[in-house]
């Protein structure tokens, strides 16, 4: 995309184009680094484009949504997640050149946890109480685990977890690895005389990625009334004992969350 | 025999949809289901009845609605597997539920809604067989765009996904959005609605045929899943599924035949407003659709 001066790109400019689609190439037609610097700024800036009305109109048509599903003999239980420090989910989707990962909403590009992050995490808490509505409740055959039924579907839904009302905080965060060569060596697989050994004169290089550091999320499950306060109840416990996404030995992901009223 | 009715089954996702094709022929392990001839996204016949199906059995099974075990088995033919009854057809034929506007990430205010000369050409049929006047599908040049609100045109092109389109506003474009915004998204005066209805009245786009099979094929989502093991490391993984993104429009004709108050009451009452779940990964959230019905007159 060629620059335009004088085009603002506030909220409402849609990450799932700026982080995924835009390239800065230098004058030799290698990746310039500082267009990639340009958007980890905007998207900390802009909070990857929430659009504060929008937000609160999808967040309300979801609250419908959820009411509608009870209405019709549905449990629902919504939680509302707020991140204890900083939070990177979808670190490895990174689908663009300038390397920056984080899971974006499919429509509106908005930071978001998806239902299978959700439901990975709270399956993982859940399988240290070794109870037999595992089975029931996440779906059969679990991971690892010989099915003590034939296949079938979990009773619990996760659905991906959007801002709740209002944005959430992005900021740039950022890792320095002093032995740059020899972990990227090491991490494309190549053995023997292709790794590079760590030393110390490599330099330490910075690399930028994105995390949300503030707000809340709102965390939706639905489902039989007694399965979804089961699964609820665990992934309350896994937000703060587990953590979600990425980097959880570093004390990223870990979160409060509250049952909402209603 | 009374003659058979004739409805037009609007569908707007409001999270991602995962109709799933059976097999795949790119990088995406599971697809969703598409046209053979054009690319475009739909959801068939036979998956979305599956859907009204279940529909109607869980508010049989809730209670308090119209549905019974009988008036399910009438309208939508006998269950599989159902011994020792003789087997009928349903009285309800469902059509795919064919693409009528996909949302595209753009530049400002979000996103737009992008639709094509052929999809409104298809939606202006289905209204025709109501018996109900549409506004003129307008033409457009390959690589250009008509759009319904005045903010599509302060610059001379818009970003839209991968591609940049050159648009202008067009009166005929702008009645569909106002049709379409009140008969698939909602009433105008409706808390929960009426944003979306003002947002598709304003944001609705008609693009050429070089811009809409790049949109259709590029602008859903795609999710990496994998699957860790006890300490975290990736055991499985990562697979790739496709989804309809959330904010979708689709729509379907549905033929009730033989139709009586009752089971044309049922009918309006299960798809009436209502949420739908159509497609797979129910589990994730996704499939979760606001179901809205076009009847003739």
């Amino acid at each position: 995309m060629h620059s335009a001066p004088g085009i603002g790109l506030g909220a409402g400019a849609n990450a799932l184009i700026l982080l995924h689609r835009v390239v800065f190439v230098d004058d030799e037609g290698s990746i310039d680094k500082r267009g990639g610097d340009l958007l980890l700024k905007w998207a900390a800036v802009e909070g990857l484009g929430q659009e504060p009305g929008l937000l609160q109109r999808v967040s309300a048509r979801r609250t419908a949504m959820l009411d509608s599903l009870r209405a019709r003999g549905a449990g629902v239980a919504r939680l509302r997640v707020r991140p204890e420090w900083r939070m990177a989910v979808g670190l490895g989707n990174r689908a663009n050149p300038h390397e920056i990962g984080l899971s974006l909403h499919g429509t509106y590009g908005w930071p978001v946890i998806p239902g299978s992050t959700l439901k990975g995490m709270t399956a993982a808490w859940a399988r240290r109480s070794g109870g037999a509505d595992i089975e029931r409740i996440f779906g059969s055959p679990r991971p690892g685990v010989d099915a003590r039924e034939a296949a079938r579907q979990g009773t619990v839904r996760f659905l991906d977890a959007l801002p709740a009302d209002e944005p959430v905080t992005v900021t740039v965060d950022v890792v320095t690895p002093h032995a740059q060569p020899y972990y990227g060596s090491a991490n494309t697989g190549a053995s023997g005389s292709g790794v590079v050994p760590p030393a110390e004169h490599h330099n330490p290089i910075p690399s930028m990625f994105l995390t949300v550091s503030g707000g809340l999320f709102a965390v939706d499950l639905t489902g039989p009334a007694d399965d979804v306060r089961q699964a609820a109840r665990w992934c309350r416990e896994a937000f703060d004992e587990l953590g979600v996404g990425a980097k959880t030995a570093a004390g990223y992901g870990y979160a409060n969350a509250m049952t909402a009223e209603g | 025999m009374t003659r058979p009715v004739e409805m037009l089954l609007l569908l707007y996702a409001e999270s991602p949809v995962h109709a799933g094709a059976n097999e795949s022929i790119d990088v995406i392990d599971l697809p969703i289901q598409r046209e053979a001839s054009t690319g475009y996204p739909v959801i068939w016949g036979q998956s979305l009845k599956g859907a009204l199906r279940q529909a109607a059995e869980d508010a049989q099974r809730a209670g308090g609605s119209a549905w019974t075990a009988q008036l399910v088995r009438q309208v939508f033919g006998s269950a599989v597997g159902a011994d020792g009854e003789e087997s009928a057809a349903g009285l309800l034929m469902v059509g795919d539920a064919q693409l009528v506007a996909m949302p595209v990430p753009a530049l400002r205010r979000t996103f737009a809604w992008v639709t094509s000369g052929m999809a409104l050409a298809r939606l202006a049929r289905k209204y025709r067989t109501l018996g109900r006047p549409v506004p003129p599908v307008p033409a457009v040049a390959p690589d250009r765009g008509l759009a319904s609100g005045a903010a599509w045109t302060t610059m001379d092109e818009q970003v839209l996904g991968p591609c940049v389109v050159p648009l202008e506003t067009s009166e005929d474009v702008k009645q569909w959005a106002g049709r379409l915004a009140a008969d698939a998204i909602g009433p105008a005066d409706d808390p929960v609605t009426g944003h979306f209805h003002d947002k598709f009245v304003q944001d609705l786009l008609l693009v050429g045929d070089d811009t809409m099979p790049q949109l259709v094929r590029e602008c859903t989502e795609l999710n990496a899943r994998v699957q860790l093991d006890d300490g975290k490391t990736v055991a499985h993984g990562p697979f790739y599924s496709e989804y309809l993104p959330a904010e979708t429009v689709l729509a379907a004709s549905l033929t009730l035949r033989e139709p009586s108050d009752v089971s044309r009451g049922a009918v309006r009452e299960l798809l009436g407003g209502a949420p739908l779940q159509v497609g797979g990964d129910e589990t994730l959230g996704k499939g979760l659709m606001w179901a809205r019905l076009e009847e003739a007159g």
